[in-house]
């Protein structure tokens, strides 16, 4: 078992070392000079001459070629060193290491909280389909799937911000701050998480350990919350994990319109600003932390069953 | 002896696109306390529709009409709560396969959580010696590592031993049995059969055992049936129907065993879909396919040894009086 977790984290590293190479060379041959971004972004809107263009190109070393330049970029991160961002001259990392946490927290609370709602919900509504509570579970769920984020988070702002004055609408000073953001995130992979909670459920239900659970007069709760529930922890943690990656990395419009200091923010701000060596170095994170949940989430699946071996 | 179940007049039909599925056409046995009943036939007889009637597993579409009287208690009749009481303590299951084991449970607790529930025992520690017991009168080796073990840690043999711990393990008055022990070594199915005899010899439990397997039926079953395409064809005592079978679905079932040549019935059963008056088999029937008029069965002939035979070939030795 070791040996196949060796082998991936090998090819993790292979797949990183991919993830650095397609975005730095992506990113060279899209349009827009760096050099004259960073001169714009210190001199303002004054008239730039050709000589400070190159002048700062040169401070940047990004007149040298583009292999160079790669390779010197690639020496830089085996070290640990990302550079330090063209618009504000902070270390890459320092950067980073300031705005993950609070999307983490954002991901993880939602994805908490999703998980504790939706579970008992999708297994309940399984349980008694097309009865009452399956209904409702349903249509809400539908309801859930079928809002766009920035639709929502606008409404909740409009509702408990402006209208009933409970909650801030941005920033992120005390706990309170979190609920807004927290609440648009979770609601809508509730909706998801139910749905896969449910069918997933509807097939252990019919399954024949279930059926020799109700022959042997087990209770409905002892079936559906140790029969069933451990049986789903397999494919909802899959996509539990897939909702806080997307949690992570897809929150852009929910960072934006919370005004939410987080690395969405800090992506969409490095994305408009040409900001190269911030979004050469977000891509490598972002595509570490999917293969670090990647491997996390198959360690968990042995720990959840033990049937479950890697060994090729 | 007292009779445990008595079945009466059941029939099961459901309606399908295709017109109406007769899946039990008025099947009537009883079984006495301590007594096995096997109930043999080739699959798609309804079999394993008596298997899910006597457990309350029926599709909610099921048109059921007839009697199934166990121990005073109509079971049709009976609503989900006062069922559920029954299984598990009164009534037991033993399934056929032993993906009826949930994977992610150990083996100890499947028999902790069946003692729990039926015997409404909740120290920890005396489900464990309850449990242990039962794996060591099951004669397995290490009871305490299979009690630890989860089911891919065992070979098909041990688990359905161990299914055989959990189906007697609150020992109840009956156990239904769904072709148990198929697909397994002869060895192993005869150590197994014989676990079973015993089991039922020292709790005096009945069982109903449903199976297509002949020497399943003629090792262990006390009184047997030969169901075809919904149908009993004959019943009675085993040694009699095995022995000097009389129907000749029987003869050619036995004809079918390995050690008597495994020579094949022609043609197929007709189906649950079939609705017509008279013998299903007749169309198979060595003597009575040549014959043009339909054989109408009213009751069945009785030769005697509560041997019972639905064949108008087989001439009636007593008046019938009343079957069951």
């Amino acid at each position: 078992m070791w040996q196949y977790f060796l082998k991936r984290i090998l090819n993790t590293i292979i797949v990183l070392f991919g993830a650095v190479t397609l975005t730095f060379f992506f990113m060279h041959f899209t349009e827009g000079d760096p050099a004259t971004i960073i001169a714009l972004d210190k001199y303002g809107g004054q008239l730039i001459s050709p000589e400070v263009i190159d002048r700062l190109a040169s401070e940047e070393g990004l007149n040298r070629s583009i292999f160079v330049q790669y390779t010197g970029w690639l020496k830089l991160i085996c070290t640990g060193d990302f550079g330090h961002s063209l618009r504000s001259g902070i270390p890459v990392l320092d950067e980073i290491r300031l705005c993950f946490p609070y999307t983490f927290a954002l991901a993880l609370i939602s994805v908490f909280i999703t998980a504790i709602v939706a579970t008992p919900l999708g297994i309940y509504s399984a349980a008694y389909q097309n009865r009452f509570l399956d209904r409702i579970t349903r249509f809400i769920a539908s309801f859930q799937v079928s809002i766009p984020n920035f639709y929502l988070a606008i409404i909740f702002i409009f509702i408990f911000s402006v209208k009933l004055k409970l909650l801030p609408s941005f920033g992120c000073d005390n706990p309170t701050h979190f609920i807004l953001p927290v609440m648009v995130l979770a609601v809508l992979q509730t909706g998801f998480t139910i749905r896969i909670v449910r069918s997933t459920a509807i097939e252990i239900l019919e399954s024949e350990y279930v059926q020799f659970a109700f022959a042997r007069g087990l209770s409905m709760n002892r079936i559906l919350f140790v029969h069933v529930l451990k049986n789903i922890f397999i494919p909802v943690l899959t996509f539990l994990s897939l909702q806080f990656l997307m949690a992570i990395e897809g929150s852009i419009i929910i960072e934006t319109i919370f005004a939410w200091p987080g690395i969405g923010k800090l992506f969409q701000e490095a994305v408009f600003g040409r900001d190269f060596t911030m979004i050469q170095a977000l891509v490598l994170f972002f595509a570490a932390i999917v293969c670090a949940i990647n491997l996390l989430v198959d360690m968990l699946y042995i720990f959840i069953n033990r049937s479950i071996s890697f060994i090729e | 002896m007292k009779k445990l179940l008595s079945v009466k007049k059941l029939k099961v039909v459901y309606d399908s696109s295709a017109g109406k599925v007769h899946a039990l056409r008025g099947i009537s046995f009883n079984v006495k306390k301590g007594e096995i009943f096997g109930i043999a036939g080739e699959s798609g007889a309804g079999k394993t529709t008596i298997c899910r009637l006597l457990m309350g597993f029926m599709e909610k579409n099921a048109g059921i009409s007839g009697q199934v009287d166990f121990n005073g208690d109509d079971l049709l009749k009976l609503n989900y709560k006062d069922l559920y009481r029954l299984y598990g303590r009164k009534i037991g299951f033993l399934p056929q396969s032993i993906a009826s084991l949930n994977p992610l449970l150990t083996i100890g607790t499947h028999i902790t959580e069946t003692l729990k529930k039926n015997l409404k025992i909740k120290k920890k520690k005396i489900l464990k010696k309850k449990a242990i017991y039962i794996l060591d009168a099951l004669e397995f080796s290490d009871s305490r590592q299979v009690y630890n073990s989860f089911p891919y840690q065992l070979s098909g043999g041990m688990n359905q031993r161990a299914l055989l711990a959990i189906a007697f393990c609150c020992f109840p008055d009956l156990v239904i049995a769904d072709e148990p022990f198929t697909g397994l070594d002869p060895d192993v199915q005869n150590r197994l059969l014989e676990t079973v005899r015993i089991l039922k010899d020292k709790k005096n439990i009945s069982m109903v055992i449903v199976t297509h397997d002949l020497k399943v039926i003629e090792k262990i079953c006390d009184k047997t049936a030969i169901i075809y395409n919904g149908s009993f064809v004959e019943t009675g005592e085993t040694k009699d129907v095995i022995k000097t079978p009389l129907h000749p679905y029987t003869q050619s079932l036995i004809k079918a065993m390995p050690e008597n040549g495994m020579i094949p019935t022609w043609g197929f059963a007709p189906g649950a879909l079939y609705d017509d008056a008279g013998c299903s088999f007749q169309p198979r029937c060595p003597t009575g396919s040549k014959e043009k008029k339909k054989h109408i069965i009213n009751s069945p002939a009785s030769v005697g040894n509560n041997h019972y035979v639905w064949c108008l070939n087989v001439k009636n030795q007593e008046s019938v009086k009343d079957l069951l």
